[in-house]
This record gives C-alpha cells, structure tokens and sequence, in this order.
C-alpha cells in the first residue's frame, strides 16, 4: 500500500504540479483546497504526511497546524509546510507551530520530492 | 509656514487704540523733552561771551514749564477720555485668538 | 510786641481753623459723605507738602544766593509728575494693590517681606528726616522773630519752637492715628493739607506780586532790577544743575512724606492723571517770583540780613503787616504740614517696622494672651509721633539753629536718594533680591554718611580735619570730598555721584550674584508684573510670606502642632500641598476667629491685620474678591480652551501617527503580498518547466502544462504592469492622452473591461441622465478607474445579488460619478487606509496586492479630479470627481 499525502492548497495550479510530481513518484496524493473544514479532511483521512500552505482561503495554515499538532490522534503526522511570503517571520512561525519541514515557494520538483520522501517512509 | 507673531499682539488695531498707544508714547517722551530743554540754557552764552542773562533764562524756563504743563494737560486729557487705562492693556496683553486652533492636519484619501 | 501778640492770636486762630477742618473732613468721610474730598485737586495739593518752609523761605534764599538754581528743586518733581506714565503710575498702583503703609513697607515688601530691609529703611528715613523737620521748626522760630527783633534771641521765641512742637504733634496724634490701620486714608489730615497748599501758594504769589508790582512798578522793572543785581548772570555749573535737578527728582519718589501723600492716601489712581500737569503747574506758580523777590531783597535789604526771611522782611519794610502776617501764615502753614505728614509716615515705619516687631518677640506668646495688641500698636505709633517730632525738635535746639541746618535740606534729599535704586529697581527688575538691596542701601547710606553728612557739621566737628585733608586712615582716595582721587568737584555733586552711582552698582552685582529666597521670587513677580497681576487694586495678593508670618504667630498661640495642623487642612481645601495657604479673606476670617478662642477677638483681629497689613474684611474687599473669582474663571476657561486645543493636536497626532503604524503594517504586509503574488506563479511555472524538461509526457499532457506556464506568466506580467503603473503615475512622468468622449462610452467600454461577457451575478443599474455628456480628458485612464471600481465591486460586494447603482451628475463644469454597491461597506476604521498603496483589506478576502484605488487615486489626481469614498451610502460608494481638461 502507498503511502498517502493530504496536499493542503488553494492554487489550482499548484496542487496539479505538486501532485504530478508526486504521484509520479509513486504516492497517492489527495488535496484539499479550503481552510476551514480542512481538519475534518484530514482527521477523515488520517494521511501519512500533510503538505500544508500558509496562505490559506478562510484559515490560516499556522492554525491548522496548530489544531493538529493538538489533536492526539493526528499529532504525529508530519507536516511540510509551504509558503509564498518566504519572510524569516513565517519560517520561525512555522517552526513554533510544529511543522516537520518548512519550504518556500518556488521550489524545484528535486527539493520537493527530497523532502516528501525525507518525512514520510515509504511502505 | 508663516509663524504667528510670538507676543500674541494684533498688529493692526483700530484707529482709536492706535491713537491711545501713541499718546502713551508721547506721555513717555514728555519728561525727556522736558529734561533736555530744562538742560539748553547750560549752553548759552551771554552778548559778551560771558553768562547768559538770569532773567532771559528765567523766562526761558518758566515758558518751557508753561509748554509742558500745557502738554501734560493735552496729553492726558487724550490718555482719560479713551476708556480705563488697565483695559486696553488687557487687550493687549491677551492679544489675537489663537488662530492656530481648529486646523488640523490633512487628511489623505 | 504787639505784632508778636497778634501773630500769637493769629496763629492760634490759624491752627484752630485747620482743626476743626480736618474734623470736619474726618466726620464728613466717616459719615461717607464729601465725594469732594477724594477730589484729583485734593490730590493734586496735598502733594504740595513736597514745598516746605525750605521752599517758602529758603528758595528765595537760595536765588539770592545762586540764582537760578534753586529752579532745579523743581523741576526734578516736575519731571517726575510729567513722566507719571512710566514710574508713578506703577508705583501707586503696587502700593495699592500690596496695601503699602510706607516708603519702608514697600520696599521690604518687594523683597520678600524683610523686614531688616524695613529696619534699615526706616532708619535712613528718621536720619534724614529729622534734620529737615528741625528746619521747619527753626524756620517758624525765625519768623516769629522777623516780628519781634528784639525777642529773636530770647527764650520767649525758643519756646515758641516748643509749643509749635507740641501742638503738631498733638494735632498728628489726634487725625493720624485714628485707626490702625495706616492703610485707611487720612481724610482730616489731607484736606488739611491741602488747604495749608493754598495758603502757602497765595501767601508766595501775594508777596510776589507785591514786590513786582507793589515795590518794583511793573515787569519791566523788576526785569531791570534782575539784571542789576549780583544773581544777574546766569552763572551755574552744568553738574550741579543736571544733579540737582536729578536729585530732586529722586528725593520726590523716595521721600517718606511724598510716599505717604502721593501712594497711601492715594484715593484713586486716576487722580494722578490730573496731578500730572496741575503739580508741575503748582511747582512753577510757587517758584514763579522767587528770582523777583531775591533780587529786589538783594537790592533793598540791608546788606547781612539773611536773605532766607526776604519773604516775610519785604512786606514788613513796607510797612505792609497784613501782607506779613499772610506770608507768615504761609511759612507756618508750609512748615505744619511737613512735620505733620513726615511724622505720620516715620510714625507708620517705626511703629510698624521697629516697636511692634520688638513688642511681640519681647513679649511673645505671654502678651497675646493678655492685653490688647491694637492698643500698643496704636500707642506704639502715637508714641512714634512724638519721638519723632521731639527728635526734630532736639536736633533743632542742639543745632542752635545754625546756618548748618540751611544746606540740610539737599543734604536729607540725598541720604533719601539713597532708596531709589532699591525702589525702582524692585519695580522693573524682578532679579532684584533683598542682598542685594541690603548692599546698595549698605554702600549708599555709608557713603552719603561719609562724604556728605558728616562733614556737613564743619570740620572737625565729627570728621577731624586730618581726614578732610588726607582721607581715612592717611588714605588719599578716601578723602570725603574726593573720593577715588575726583577732586575739583562741588561736595554735594561728588556726594551724589558715589553715593548713589556705587549703591546701583552694589545693588545690581550683588543681586545678580544672589539667589532670592521663594517669597522674594513671588514679590518680585506681582511687583515687576503689577499690571498684569492685578487687574484692579484692592484684589487680594497677599503672598505666602503672610501665610508663613501668620503661621508662626499662630503656633505661638495655638501651640506648634495644632497650628501646623489647621494651616495644613487649610491649604488643602484651597487646593495646595503643604502649609501655607493663601490668606485669603475667608482663610483670615477662619483663622482670626480660631484665634480669638485663645486670646479674645480684639488682640486676634490686630494681630492678623498686624501681620497681613489690612483690617477687617470689608464689603469692598468681598467685591474684589468675587471680582477675582470671575477672573479666575475667566482664566481657567481660558486655559480649558488651551487644553482642549492640545487635546486636539494631541489627537491629530495620534491619528497621524496610527495611520503610520498602520501604513507601517500594511507595507509589511504589501512585501509579504508581492512576494506571494510573484512567487505563487512562479511556483507554477518552475514546477512545470521542470516536469516539461523531464520529459515522458504525452501530448495531451504537454499542452496542458505548456498552457499552465503561460497563464502564470501573464499573471506574473499583469501584477508587474500595476506596479510599474503605479510608480509612474506616482513619480509625474505619465503623459496624459486627453481625448473627448461621452460618459456612457467610457463606462461601457469600463464595463466590457471588468466583466468582459460574463456578469458573474452582478447586475449594473446606470442611470442615463448625464451619460450623454461629453468628457474631455484622458479616456484610457478615466476607463481604468472605473475598471477598477467595478472590478472591486465584483471582488468585495458580499451581497447575496450584488448590485452596482451608477449615476452622474454635473457640478459646474465637472462631473461626478458615484459608484454604489449594496454590500457591507467599508468599516470605518478602514477607510483612511484604502486608498493606500499596498492596503489590502482584511488579509486574504480576495486576491490582488491591493493597488487598484491607489492607481486610481493617483490617475484622478493626474486628471486634475479626486476619488473619495463616501461613507454613509448602505454600501461601499466612490465618488468620482472628473474636472474638463484642456486641450
């Protein structure tokens, strides 16, 4: 069985980029692209590995992060955080919040993969 | 930026108030033009070239004393019609509204 | 001996009349009738005591002496009165408004209430004044000998001096010391007075015109007489005529008795207005025929008779009595009131200044508990009255009524000068301090002392001749009459000149080296600043130096703690920390009746007006006091307004410095939108390139992403052309296509623009009225605005079936374009910001970095117009102000 990847995100393209590269990898990769019911989503599919963007439509990434992080269910899940404003602000923010991985926008697919691959074993 | 003048006094007042303050300056010239002409007959010299006479200096200074109490008279006469003194001294001492009161800055948008 | 027993009668008759004057006057004021006796004439002659026998007898013999110099006498005061703007008018209104009992009180009151300030004062005012009141007593024994030559020598006219003594002071005793309070005027004594100035001057312009007239045959003549005669050449020296002219004018201010005619009994200030030409008018008439008189003297007298009695003489030669007896009534009336005023104020000083101070420490606490203390202040100043009038007398007869005592009068007139640099400058100078007045009044009084008094006995009287010769100790600059080597000058010139200039120079060093103590610091302030402090005489300005003086007396009495207790719980309900409050009437009130428990309501009452220099709280002083009380709203409304002011610049502060907290946050927070703008596509495009550069894709695969990277790359290229937009149209460089169309033409074509086929639920109501109207400006850009706003309306309208109402109206030649959605709005908070740079509201509502209104902005400037938002409208309203442009 695959591992699975819940891809947090609300630009089109970039969950069509992301999941490309991925599921060409071999993952399965699901997405989701709204912020306030993204927690159901994920305590649904209780994924192996979260991408998650900052910039969210609704709800802010640091605060999903933060509800999961305090979910004892879905705390483990390792997160990779994704964010466009590549400010130092956000990179410690993220970190306080707990995210696994930290990574800005634009990346190369190499990176990407790396960094997937770094955070979820694959079974 | 034009400042407000610091004093806080019109420059411009009306006719009457101009009128007032130049006889308060003229009721505090009085006494010097006085002294300097009481001081004159020190310079005098008589038809010989010796002193001047007593009694010209004697009319002399008793028609100067005349002049000034004709002065005074006028001059105060002037001074104590206008209204009370202290008043108009008020006025100016309390000077022009604050004009800056009221403008603030613009506001943008 | 029959004349001398007429003159007797006549003078008794004289001095009775002035008696039952001054009681009239005394009853009539008393029974608040005679307005006429606060008349400015009043005034104006009872300053007229500055003329004293000196003048009546004496400037006759000193014109048949020195000419015309004796004119300098005169024309010092005359000066003095004319300037009345510049120092009287102060002067009287200080002493009014500080309730002033004497030359003494005011200078010690300028400077912080001291009263060793007072002290030295008051005994330069008795040493100088003694002597002169010698003089009028030696004048009125002179005269009664003029009558009786025979008598001149004998006991019978020395005792003549005695009674003269006696019955001025009585007189003193009987309508000066009435009350207690030396603040309240003297009604009995100044109309008296003043009538003894009538007398005096048509005693002198009689005998004058007697003599031009009378003896001489006309103007002409007399003329003739004076230029034959020995004072025929105007022989003066500069200095003397400038210092003496000077002199005068200093001892006018400084002289106690002209203190206490011209500032204590000083009815109202605007009665100096009138003495301001009606003295200086009475000075000249009183020296007017003085020049006749001497050289008509000169030339009938025989040669050694003392030209001094030339007034009284003349008439007598002429055998005219009755004209001698009124001169005689002249010099007797001129000499009267100069003793009786000099003593009243010597009185006031030593009594208040000296006695009491003495009594209470003497006493302390012991004699307020029993006694009266109105009482002894009452006899202290009786007493005083005598001791001074009987000093003079003793100087008289120690003298032996020798020609020393003729130069006294200058002599005095300068020891009093001594006061002036203390006076004025405690008036216009408020860095004067009490050291240094203590210093100059110390150096002053020394040197007058030194160089002028001293020798004035004759050599080897009290200055040995060795000393006249060498100087002090064999030192040859200290020579009396030639101080600092400045020898060849006249002794009273040379006097004066140290005397006073080194007490100015002492006055100012030390005082500028000083610190003056708090209560100083407050005197100086209501002194300096009268005019602006107190807006009308009689408000209560009593200082804190009350407040302590009264509380050391009250601890005396009370007991240390309690007194510090009340004073204490006093200053608080008026508002102030620590113990001192101010003695206001109700505060005095309060505190005389607590005391009155202790020591009855007599003592009590004399002990606080003692110290506070007033007596009861009076309904005028009630008036004056609420009068102060709407000045004291006035003022604070006054500095409500100003407060209010600065809580307005205050808040325009805070508002401009939020907004550029804000303007702070929203660039941040633009950075973080243009990175995220930029870096979102970017993502797109790197991410694609790649998987295209990997290659192992099919075709349908390729164009799909081929098509992402351009989408993603116009988005890049559109965010890039709204920034460079905006700073070109910021930085001016835009040049404007000015083109004519009508409105409806730019808002289709702004339409088409926005929402292109699709309206997207958004319904567009116009409004045709104005739309055919022409615009002449730049279509392009006026387009874009309204782009924008549509676009907006799409964006942020949160209205269930958004609504844009569009409608035009002509304002001149302008037109204005309103845009009105049904939505929320925008929140007030907001609408400062966003028209900012950069602002977007909320944070992630809807996409774009936030520069569209600010484009917009920037445009309508640019085409000489304005877009406003307009609040209040039910939804978010723009109004676009577009102006015709030319060309």
């Amino acid at each position: 069985m695959t591992s699975q990847v819940l891809l947090i995100e609300d630009e089109p393209n970039i969950i069509e980029a992301i999941s490309f590269i991925l599921s060409r990898d071999g993952w399965q990769v699901r997405s989701h692209s709204g912020g306030q019911d993204a927690m159901d989503v994920v305590r649904a599919r209780k994924p192996d590995l979260i991408i998650l963007d900052v910039m969210l439509p609704g709800r802010s990434g640091f605060d999903l992060l933060a509800d999961i992080r305090a979910d004892p269910q879905i705390a483990a899940t390792p997160v990779l955080m994704l964010t466009a404003r590549g400010q130092r602000k956000d990179r410690e923010m993220a970190e306080r919040a707990g995210a696994s991985l930290f990574m800005t926008k634009p990346f190369s697919n190499a990176e990407m993969l790396e960094a997937v691959r770094s955070l979820a074993p694959r079974t | 930026m034009s400042e407000p003048p610091a004093t806080g006094r019109p420059v411009f007042v009306a006719r009457g108030t101009y009128r007032r303050r130049r006889m308060v300056d003229a009721a505090a010239m009085l006494p010097i033009l006085g002294a300097l002409l009481f001081m004159l007959p020190l310079l005098w010299v008589g038809a010989g070239g010796g002193a001047a006479r007593t009694s010209i200096v004697m009319i002399y200074v008793f028609a100067v004393w005349t002049l000034l109490v004709v002065l005074s008279v006028v001059i105060t006469r002037i001074l104590g019609s206008a209204t009370d003194t202290r008043r108009e001294e008020d006025e100016a001492a309390e000077g022009a509204p604050d004009s800056a009161a009221g403008s603030g800055p613009d506001h943008a948008g | 001996m029959a004349t001398l027993n007429i003159l007797v009668a006549v003078c008794v008759a004289y001095v009775v009349l002035l008696f039952s004057v001054a009681f009239a006057a005394d009853r009539a004021a008393r029974r608040g009738r005679g307005a006429w006796l606060r008349s400015p004439l009043v005034y104006t002659l009872s300053l007229s005591i500055y003329c004293t026998a000196w003048t009546f007898y004496g400037a006759v013999g000193f014109a048949a002496r020195s000419g015309m110099e004796y004119v300098t006498i005169y024309l010092g005061p005359t000066l003095v009165m004319i300037g009345w703007w510049w120092t009287l008018r102060k002067m009287v209104r200080v002493g009014r408004s500080q309730r002033i009992t004497s030359i003494a009180d005011m200078i010690s009151s300028r400077y912080g209430k001291s009263n060793l300030l007072a002290v030295c004062v008051t005994i330069l005012a008795v040493i100088g004044t003694t002597p002169y009141i010698a003089l009028q007593l030696q004048s009125v024994t002179l005269s009664f000998a003029a009558f009786s030559p025979a008598a001149g020598a004998g006991r019978s006219v020395q005792s003549i001096a005695i009674y003269v003594a006696l019955g001025l002071t009585l007189f003193t005793i009987l309508f000066g010391t009435r009350n207690l309070d030396a603040n309240e005027r003297h009604h009995g004594v100044v109309i008296a007075i003043a009538l003894e100035a009538v007398v005096k001057l048509l005693a002198l312009l009689a005998v004058g015109i007697f003599v031009v007239w009378g003896l001489e045959g006309g103007l002409g003549a007399t003329l003739a007489r004076i230029d034959a005669s020995p004072i025929a050449a105007f022989e003066v020296s500069g200095s003397r005529w400038t210092a003496l002219t000077l002199l005068s004018a200093a001892a006018f201010l400084c002289l106690p008795r002209m203190f206490q005619v011209m500032v204590v009994e000083n009815e109202d200030e605007s009665h100096l207005r009138t003495a301001a030409w009606a003295f200086p008018l009475y000075l000249m008439l009183i020296s007017l025929f003085v020049v006749p008189i001497a050289a008509v003297g000169l030339d009938l007298m025989p040669e050694g008779s003392n030209p001094d009695l030339y007034v009284l003489n003349l008439p007598l030669l002429a055998g005219q009595d009755g004209l001698a007896i009124l001169s005689f009534l002249g010099g007797f009336s001129s000499a009267t009131s100069m003793v009786i005023v000099a003593a009243i104020a010597l009185s006031t000083m030593v009594s208040n200044h000296i006695v009491m101070p003495i009594w209470l420490r003497a006493t302390g606490g012991a004699a307020m508990m029993s006694g009266d203390v109105r009482h002894v202040a009452l006899l202290a100043r009786r007493l005083s009255i005598g001791a001074v009038v009987f000093l003079g007398y003793l100087y008289f007869r120690m003298s032996g009524g020798g020609t020393a005592l003729a130069a006294i009068g200058l002599i005095a007139f300068a020891g009093l000068a001594q006061l002036l640099p203390a006076l004025m400058g405690g008036l216009v100078w408020r860095g004067a301090t009490r050291t240094g007045a203590l210093a100059g009044l110390g150096v002053g009084f020394a040197l007058w002392l030194y160089c002028l008094l001293l020798p004035s006995f004759g050599p080897g009287v009290i200055v040995p001749q060795s000393v006249m010769d060498h100087g002090l100790f064999g030192l040859s600059w200290l020579r009396p009459q030639a101080m600092f080597w400045t020898g060849g000058m006249d002794p009273l010139v040379h006097a004066v000149m140290w005397s006073v200039g080194l007490n100015t120079a002492a006055f100012c060093t030390v005082s500028m080296l000083s610190f003056p103590r708090p209560v100083e610091r407050l005197q100086g302030a209501q002194f300096v600043n009268v005019f602006e402090h107190s807006q009308r005489p009689g408000s209560w300005t009593g200082g804190l130096g009350q407040s302590e003086d009264l509380l050391i007396m009250s601890q005396r009495i009370m007991g240390a703690a309690e007194a510090q207790e009340m004073f204490a719980r006093a200053a608080r309900r008026q508002g102030l920390s620590g113990y001192l409050p101010e003695p206001s009437p109700e505060f005095l009130e309060f505190l005389e009746r607590r005391l009155s428990g202790s020591v009855g309501a007599a003592t009590a009452h004399a002990m606080v007006s003692q110290i506070v220099g007033r007596a009861t709280v009076s309904v005028e002083d009630l008036l004056a006091v609420a009068d102060e009380t709407a000045q004291i709203m006035e003022y604070s409304s006054q500095l409500e307004a100003k407060s209010a002011e600065q809580a307005r610049t205050a808040r325009q502060l805070r508002e401009v410095n939020e907004k550029l907290t804000q303007l702070s946050v929203q660039k941040d927070g633009f950075l973080s939108q243009v990175s995220h703008e930029l870096r979102t596509p970017m993502t797109s495009i790197r991410a694609f390139s790649e998987i295209l550069l990997g290659g192992g894709l099919n075709a349908q695969e390729l164009r799909k992403y081929a098509t992402i990277i351009h989408a993603e790359s116009l988005r890049l290229t559109r965010l890039l052309d709204d920034l460079l937009d905006l700073s070109v149209l910021e930085s001016g460089q835009v040049v404007l296509n000015v083109q004519t169309a009508t409105l409806d033409e730019v808002l289709d074509r702004a339409i088409a623009g926005a929402i292109g086929a699709a309206p997207g639920g958004l319904e567009i109501r116009r409004d045709p009225g104005f739309e055919a109207m022409m615009l002449r400006t730049d279509i392009d850009r006026l387009a874009q605005v309204f782009i924008n706003l549509i676009a907006n309306v799409r964006k942020y309208c949160d209205a269930g079936a958004p609504v844009l109402d569009i409608h035009a109206e002509p304002d001149g030649t302008r037109l204005i374009i309103d845009f009105v959605d049904n939505g929320t709005g925008i929140p007030i908070e907001d609408e400062a910001l966003i028209f900012e740079k950069f602002s977007r509201l909320g944070d992630a509502r809807a996409p774009g970095a936030g520069l569209g209104l600010a484009i917009c902005r920037e445009i309508m400037h640019r085409l000489g117009g304005a877009i406003t938002y307009v609040p209040g409208q039910g939804g978010a309203a723009f109004r676009v102000t577009v102006p015709q442009m030319p060309g």
